[in-house]
């Protein structure tokens, strides 16, 4: 009988440098592993769904995967499809009724695949951020007001209510470079003369007022544990907004910092209640108040790991490798 | 600045005291200062009470004093006030991981350069090596060096320095293409120059290419302590609390193939025609200095400088005590001056020792 060690596979983006230091550690554990990098687009080779276990065989770039042979699965980035190669000419109906077929099949092995993660399901990789908002206020968590407005004259309400506000995007993040510049949509201030300025109406916004924080908190949940970071961006003109403004020259005070007990708690309630095994949780202290922002299921960990010493790219390849297939959750 | 409420360092600025003078390693910041011992003590007693607290055990005079430093605290960030100063906790420094076995390699080239081959690239991936430093004391062609980055390509190693004489290869728009062509360069150093200048530099690329000054006749040039080489940042002061900032995790090929812990050291563990450079660190004895840490070291153990400083266990003042203070360092903690080692009558012995009079005008 042929003695195969089983692999880990990761689905992840050839620029992601987190992704590669996670892998250096595998190596030292001697994990193999299968990394497949920018928009996963799978052959199909087999399904057979039975009795007793399904079997699902991938391709990609001629080299076959058995999901048998799979131990743990991490996704990253990017997304996940199957090879369709649906002719042009044929009608229309056709087409939309084959896209169909193949959505299924993707759906079924993203679900297989959910059953092995460890640390980010596919499936709810990008979290509606509202609905986060609202469920962290089920689990008792402190949120900022939240407005989601597209006409001046309730924002001209909301400023008078608030004073100071922010302006944010709903979900989605945009990047985009021309030819001089790189853009990248940041939250920013959103100031009576930004009223003056703006259309009466405008595309769907999203609406908080601006908290005076005394620190912000970058919070990366990882089997259970909260490693966290205190960032101090509020003494800095250029990031109190946005700490991703950053000043290269004189870089905010970013520190180790323990949650409060009751603090834990909730975040864990509300970790559950996403299913989420990890994600990088973002909060703003202002005296003894938390409030939370929003969480990120597939967030950066580096920036949090490095500061602080927590050597979490070791702690993810030890998950990622271990052989009990115990589930973590519930 | 609010005098009741408490005050906290940050925990990324650390104090180091010395036997006369303190720093602060600011490691958010990447730099360092100079505190009065004093200030030290005040900080490491009262960090986490408020500026009240601690006037009332001092008088007038002292605490005119003692107001002064807090607003080079305050203006310098390195604390802030918290009603909560035990939700700042520490950062463990107790560990230095990587998923290296060696980090760092050395390679000193004078003529044959085949020493760089497919059998020690291998041999670097084998043990995750990093960063490579490539020093050739001999011509060479720009092609001939374009050849040896090539190598790399593909490999394990992220970063490659290479050292180069002076005159000793056509300065052409060669040098840059190679700068960009392989990512891996980081560094192109012409030593022996008459001037010190920059001669190229590409932010995005992270490339510098430099003229230097400094004489570097072979490894005997190697080994200088000074305020320039202090590094300042988490992983080496974390590195440097552990296992020696010089040689821990470093690995060299010298110039006749000698596979040794750094290029200056004596003992060899083969020569890399026969020996690779896996079964090399694997011999008895390759890493007896990595675990010693400055605060072993005489006369380091009293620096204010120890924690970001490099260190050098292949020349010391005193050859037969392997936590000797490193020869070419001319700062003495205990006066707080650097003066030139090379001139001090107490190291004339060590330096005929090791034969270095040759690098000393």
């Amino acid at each position: 009988m042929e003695l195969l060690e089983k692999k880990v596979l990761i689905i992840s983006s050839d620029i992601d440098r987190s992704t590669s230091e996670v892998l250096e550690w595998l190596i030292v554990k001697k994990q193999p592993f299968i990394r497949l990098n920018d928009n996963v687009c799978f052959d199909l080779d087999n399904i057979e769904i039975m009795q007793k276990q399904n079997k699902l065989v991938l391709k990609y770039n001629g080299e076959i995967i058995y999901l048998k042979n799979i131990k743990s699965f991490w996704y990253r980035r990017g997304s996940i499809s199957v090879r369709n190669n649906i002719p042009d000419s044929i009608p229309n109906a056709v087409k939309i009724y084959l896209n169909e077929e193949c959505k299924a099949i993707e759906a079924f092995i993203i679900y297989e695949l959910d059953k092995l993660a460890k640390i980010n399901h596919y499936g709810n990789s990008n979290l509606n951020k509202l609905y986060q908002l609202s469920l962290a206020v089920e689990c008792g968590l402190n949120i900022p007001y939240t407005a989601i407005a597209n006409d001046s004259s309730t924002v001209k309400k909301i400023l008078l209510e608030h004073k100071s506000i922010v302006s944010k995007s709903i979900q989605a993040s945009l990047n985009y470079q021309t030819k001089s510049n790189m853009y990248s949509l940041m939250t920013s201030k959103f100031e009576n003369c930004d009223l003056d300025t703006s259309a009466a109406n405008f595309f769907y916004t999203k609406f908080q007022p601006q908290i005076v924080k005394d620190f912000e908190l970058r919070i990366f949940f990882l089997n259970k544990k909260f490693y966290t970071m205190a960032i101090f961006s509020q003494r800095n003109k250029k990031t109190e907004v946005d700490f991703r403004n950053y000043d290269f020259e004189n870089p905010n005070r970013c520190v180790p910092y323990k949650l409060p007990v009751f603090l834990e708690k909730k975040l864990l309630k509300l970790m559950n209640k996403l299913d989420l095994l990890s994600g990088s949780i973002d909060m703003i202290v202002r005296g003894k108040e938390y409030y939370f922002l929003e969480v990120n299921p597939v967030g950066q960990f580096g920036m949090v790991s490095y500061p602080c010493n927590y050597y979490l790219e070791e702690k993810i390849a030890e998950i990622l490798s271990k052989n009990e297939n115990k589930k973590l959750k519930n | 600045m609010q005098t009741d409420i408490p005050f906290k360092m940050f925990e990324n600025c650390i104090l180091v005291k010395g036997i006369k003078r303190s720093t602060i390693v600011d490691l958010g910041r990447r730099k360092y200062h100079i505190i009065p011992n004093d200030l030290h003590d005040l900080l490491t007693k009262y960090d986490g009470k408020s500026i009240e607290h601690i006037m009332q055990f001092y008088d007038i005079e002292n605490q005119k004093t003692i107001s002064e430093y807090f607003k080079f605290l305050f203006d310098n960030e390195i604390i802030f006030h918290t009603e909560n100063p035990n939700h700042f906790p520490k950062i463990d420094f107790s560990n230095w991981k990587t998923p290296s076995l060696v980090y760092q390699c050395i390679i000193d080239l004078k003529s044959d350069y085949s020493v760089i081959n497919e059998d020690l690239v291998e041999s670097l991936d084998n043990l995750n090596c990093k960063f490579l430093q490539i020093r050739i004391y001999g011509n060479i062609k720009t092609q001939r060096l374009h050849d040896l980055i090539k190598k790399f390509e593909n490999s394990s190693i992220i970063g490659i320095d290479v050292y180069l004489k002076y005159k000793s290869i056509e300065e052409s728009e060669a040098l840059y293409d190679l700068a960009k062509t392989f990512q891996r360069v980081n560094n192109i150093v012409i030593f022996d120059s008459d001037t010190n200048k920059q001669l190229f530099t590409h932010k995005k690329h992270n490339v510098n290419i430099a003229y230097v000054k400094q004489k570097i006749t072979n490894c005997l040039s190697c080994g200088v302590v000074s305020p320039e080489y202090f590094s300042v940042n988490i992983q080496a002061f974390t590195e440097s609390s552990n296992f020696n900032s010089c040689l821990n995790q470093k690995i060299s090929i010298d110039e006749n193939g000698e596979i040794k812990n750094c290029p200056s050291m004596k003992e060899s563990f083969g020569n890399i025609k026969n020996v690779s450079l896996e079964e090399a660190l694997d011999k008895e004895g390759f890493k007896k200095y990595w675990k010693i840490t400055k605060d072993k070291i005489e006369g380091c153990k009293d620096c204010e400088f120890r924690h970001i400083c490099t260190d050098c266990r292949a020349y010391v003042e005193n050859p037969d005590d392997k936590y000797s203070k490193p020869l070419k360092c001319g700062y003495d903690p205990h006066t707080s001056k650097w003066e030139e080692w090379s001139t001090n009558p107490l190291k004339q012995k060590s330096i005929e020792h090791y034969g270095l009079r040759q690098i000393i005008k």
